[in-house]
């Protein structure tokens, strides 16, 4: 009942507001530049580390040539999260080898670099006739072999969403949501695609209705997009009026950040709140953006696997602003030189919005699929952070944090190193989305410090399973112990009582040869127990007798060996002249000692500011979480010796 | 390739570096502290015309010695001095403190008061932000309690021209060289009430009540008609506060709900408390308007740091502060009781902040949709 009146209400076309969030100001300069094709870099770089996985496989040598198009790597079959990486122009295979990613800590990671011919040959499209007659599989299948990967930032592959809301959600009632806000300020892209590429767009919001079957389709857009928003609700009508169809209902939202994240969009056409801890599509409710639907038209209608993506160039830094399609695998560099850098003292180079984006610490960085805005801000146009003064208690953070946390509380605890109680306080459920470090007037950087504090649960989750797996481990081991020592304890006590109760009959046979002269004396005897202790002590000796024996015979076999086996010339040390010995040997013992005494040391914890009593459960082998971020921080030309985890998806503080 | 040798280590120092999210909304702590500061100008000037230029004096004392203590405070803590003074938090402390303390108040306690609520209260616990009790505040109390006697003496009586009788030098000579200060209050006390001195006896409306009330009198002794010219500065200063609270609020510096939901329940609970104990409770206008409750309303309860933390911790933390004023003001031995009702409140804060600890993120989710 409930359920149906929340179902009536949405598709009423209410809508709900969201906790928190900021009104921005939109800095959208480049909503009216069109969308214009960059030309082909000198090099491309294909990060593929992210979509191998344990089984996967390149597919391509050093040196073989690649068309446009081409499927360079073959993920692992078991993982249904991975997709393959193609080739974005034909080219010569350079290298494949570890380069710097994209990454706010400039790590490094294994790459496939093509040097483009220019001839920008492409394989032959394998477009999908009739694709509305196929199966959904077949057409899940076809994203995920033509790369598609989630376009609106998280890189999420859309094969698998689809195939998690197809399989784990009920039939009876699904939502389809296309994502067309753009809440992060300066970005305009996918303002620029839903204009352009309106009937695209429609086409392939067809093909995702074909795969999901929804009840609803709604295709949220914020308010500030006007000229997008005329033009979507035009191709809707058109569509309506010719073919009858009806693709989906327009919601126009008022425009807020951070409205584009999925659960804040969600909770803004649904009223429904989903956990950080659950799956979208797992209740049915499918969240895509509008490049990747795009990209989903391109790979089933037009045949061609996602090889470029539309970003924003902005900032004024640059000469030039605008939209562009660009290649994936191309540098930053390259971006930016084509958009004349004008670079400033410490130039800043933002990957992503200016909300969430990063800075990169070198600009030789390929574009990826995640990518979406690239900015050069001058110090004016974005100012640079001044000093952090002391957190004033305002709320003003708590009071705009859309995942309804405390933000100050979060941050004084991450800073005085109480993990376990920041854990508490639901530091899991922050996307890191910046509206408590905008707002903040003691200018704290407080989302920094949550994706530190990330990291660090990171590290601590991870030593807790391993933790566990030991502890399970331990307990299998000394049931084990414990189970062959019953065993051995059974084995003894059953060999004693066939001692005994063959002394005891020698001692009856005994008595049948001895007829007892003295019934009194022999009563006296079994009743206060000699004639058992006796026993006992005779029974001992045999069994010392009979392990002496073995063990006699244990040597004499062992003898018998060493004298078939063929005798060994006897290894004659050298003889070397007195002093030369005397001056040898104790040149090697204090360097053995010097070199072993650092290793032995163990990390102090409370010198990184780790209290024991927090990391009383977790056990830790070697390093604390932080010691182990530290050794990232310092090394750096090495590859680093991180879990694999933390590598991809956190954060450190930067270079102060 | 065109440099695959590029190294991090060394690209790092010619790009700048710095963490998410690249914007910031502009409004800072020393901003905030400014506009505060300006805020309360309008009620401290009519302050000076309706009790004369001791206000002037002991706001230059406090400021002055806040000044020190907060360089001295940075300098044990290894701070920058000038970074710990831009926060112009100790002009905020020092603007109210010098309207809530007695304008004649004698400069050493002054400056012992000040001393105590920059160095004890509020930089002991870690300095601004650190503080569980409001300073200005504290500092009121450590006068109120320690000096009782002189409190009595040195409360003035508004009234219309009193910056013509209490002097800049009048006052000086009050503040700093010791003289007495009953002549001057007796003065004023005649200009504010010509017609009927002997019915009043404090100096205060809200002294002259309490006095009453020990006596076990009724308190309703005197008709208060603000628009009369006994009664119309509390009326304007109050009017003043008011500004001032309105021009934070358009600041967006003060939260609106908690101002709202303070004056109702001060409404509320004078209402309540006059229906049950009408000899001892004030009418709700008079709870506005004699003592600090404007001042408490606008610029006291709303500071952030010794507030709970969410928006409905605030709103029980005023609804708190509002009961202990009406409480206390009825019931106990002070003839004010704002300061006493804060700092209470101060202390339940923390667990204002436990009980009213927001729900999660989709902890309202259910299996639907």
């Amino acid at each position: 009942m409930e359920l149906d009146k929340q179902r009536h209400k949405i598709s009423a076309g209410k809508i709900w507001k969201f906790f928190g969030g900021l009104k921005l100001n939109d800095l959208k300069n480049t909503s009216a530049d069109r969308i214009l094709d960059l030309k082909l870099p000198n090099l491309i770089t294909l990060p593929i580390d992210r979509h191998l996985g344990t089984g996967g496989q390149v597919l391509v040598t050093v040196g073989e040539r690649v068309k446009r198009g081409q499927q360079l790597t073959a993920p692992d079959s078991q993982n249904s999260n991975l997709v393959p990486v193609h080739a974005s122009t034909s080219g010569t295979i350079m290298s494949i080898a570890p380069q710097v990613l994209p990454h706010p800590s400039g790590f490094s990671g294994e790459c496939i670099s093509i040097r483009p011919d220019g001839l920008d040959e492409s394989i032959e499209p394998k477009p999908l006739s009739r694709w509305e007659s196929l199966d959904p599989q077949v057409l899940i299948a076809r994203i995920r072999e033509f790369g598609i990967e989630g376009l609106g930032g998280a890189q999420f592959p859309t094969a698998a969403k689809l195939q998690s809301a197809l399989s784990e959600s009920s039939p009876d009632y699904r939502l389809l949501i296309i994502n067309g806000c753009e809440c992060e300020p300066m970005v305009t892209c996918d303002d620029r695609l839903i204009q352009e590429k309106t009937s695209d767009l429609l086409q392939g919001i067809r093909i995702l209705k074909k795969i999901l079957n929804p009840s609803e389709v709604l295709i949220a857009i914020e308010d500030n997009k006007t000229e997008a928003i005329d033009s979507l609700r035009a191709a809707i009508n058109n569509m309506r009026s010719s073919t009858g169809e009806c693709i989906g209902t327009l919601r126009v939202l008022p425009t807020k950040y951070p409205q584009g994240a999925a659960r804040n969009l969600i909770k803004a056409l649904t009223g429904i709140e989903v956990p950080y801890n659950v799956h979208t599509s797992k209740l049915g409710i499918v969240v895509q953006n509008v490049a990747t639907v795009y990209a989903i038209k391109q790979a089933v209608v037009d045949g061609l696997p996602l090889d470029s993506r539309v970003i924003t160039v902005a900032g004024d830094s640059l000469k030039l602003n605008g939209n562009i399609r660009v290649r994936l695998g191309t540098s930053v560099r390259f971006v930016l030189n084509n958009f004349k850098l004008k670079p400033e003292f410490h130039q800043r180079i933002i990957l992503g919005g200016p909300m969430m984006g990063f800075t990169l610490p070198t600009i030789d960085v390929p574009i990826t699929k995640s990518v979406n805005c690239v900015i050069a801000p001058n110090s004016s146009d974005l100012p640079p952070r001044n000093n952090q003064h002391n957190c004033i208690r305002c709320g003003r953070c708590a009071r705009v944090c859309p995942s309804r946390l405390v933000p100050y509380q979060l941050y004084a605890l991450s800073k005085a190193s109480n993990h376990a109680k920041a854990r508490q306080c639901g530091i899991a459920d922050c996307n890191e989305c910046g509206c408590c470090a905008f707002i903040c007037p003691s200018e704290l950087d407080l989302t920094a410090q949550f994706r530190r504090e990330h990291a660090i649960q990171k590290v601590i989750n991870e030593l807790e399973q391993r933790n566990a797996v030991a502890k399970e481990r331990m307990a299998a081991h000394e049931a084990r112990v414990r189970l062959e020592e019953e065993k051995k304890a059974a084995k003894r006590a059953a060999a004693l009582a066939r001692i005994n109760r063959q002394k005891s009959e020698s001692t009856d046979s005994d008595k049948q040869q001895d007829p007892v002269q003295n019934p009194q004396e022999a009563a006296s005897r079994q009743v206060s127990g000699g004639r058992s202790a006796q026993a006992q002590e005779q029974t001992e000796l045999k069994i010392s007798r009979i392990i002496k024996a073995k063990e006699a015979d244990a040597a004499e076999s062992m003898a018998a060996e060493a004298a078939e086996q063929p005798a060994q010339p006897e290894q004659s040390t050298p003889t070397l002249p007195y002093n030369l010995k005397r001056t040898a040997a104790p040149k090697h013992v204090p360097e053995y000692h010097k070199w072993t005494a650092p290793l032995k040391h163990v990390p102090d914890l409370t010198l990184v500011g780790i209290e024991h009593s927090e990391l009383k459960s977790v056990e830790l082998p070697t390093k604390t979480p932080e010691a182990l971020l530290s050794t990232r921080e310092s090394s750096e030309p090495a590859k680093p010796r991180l879990p694999e985890a933390l590598k991809k998806n956190s954060t450190l503080k930067h270079k102060r | 390739m065109s440099n695959p040798k590029i190294t991090t280590g060394s690209s790092r120092q010619l790009l700048g570096i710095s963490p998410a999210p690249h914007l910031h909304s502009g409004l800072k702590t020393g901003t905030i502290m400014l506009i505060t500061s300006a805020a309360l100008l309008p009620a401290w000037f009519l302050t000076m015309y309706y009790y004369g230029f001791g206000c002037l004096w002991q706001f230059l004392i406090c400021a002055g010695t806040a000044l020190v203590c907060e360089s001295t405070a940075a300098l044990l803590r290894s701070r920058s001095i000038f970074d710990n003074l831009l926060d112009y938090s100790f002009l905020v402390t020092a603007l109210i403190l010098s309207l809530t303390i007695p304008p004649l108040t004698p400069w050493y306690l002054t400056v012992s008061l000040t001393v105590f609520a920059i160095l004890f209260v509020k930089q002991m616990f870690g300095g601004l932000g650190m503080n569980i009790f409001n300073p200005a505040m504290a500092g009121f109390v450590f006068l109120l309690i320690s000096a009782p006697s002189v409190v009595f003496n040195t409360v003035l009586t508004p009234s219309d021209g009193a910056y013509q009788t209490a002097t800049l030098d009048a006052t000086y000579e009050i503040i700093f060289k010791e003289n007495s200060p009953l002549p001057l209050q007796e003065t004023l006390k005649e200009l504010s009430y010509p017609s009927h001195v002997d019915e009043i006896s404090g100096a205060t409306f809200l002294e002259s009540l309490k006095t009453a009330r020990k006596a076990g009198g009724d308190n309703t002794l005197v008709h208060v008609d603000f628009i009369e010219s006994n009664y119309s500065p509390y009326l304007y200063l109050a009017l003043a506060y008011a500004f001032g609270g309105l021009v934070l609020m358009g600041f967006r510096i003060i939260f609106k709900r908690m101002v709202l939901v303070f004056a109702l329940s001060i409404i509320v609970f004078s209402s309540l408390g006059k229906l049950y104990f009408s000899d001892v409770v004030m009418p709700p206008l008079q709870q506005f308007l004699f003592g600090g409750t404007m001042i408490a309303m606008f610029f006291i309860i709303t500071d952030p740091v010794t507030n709970a933390g969410t928006a409905k911790g605030r709103i029980t933390f005023s609804i708190l502060c509002a009961f202990l004023i009406v409480l206390i003001r009825a019931f106990g031995s002070y003839s004010d009781s704002v300061a006493f009702a804060v700092m209470l409140s101060n202390a339940a804060a923390p667990l204002i902040d436990v009980l009213t600890r927001r729900r999660s993120f989709g902890s309202r989710f259910k299996r639907e949709g």
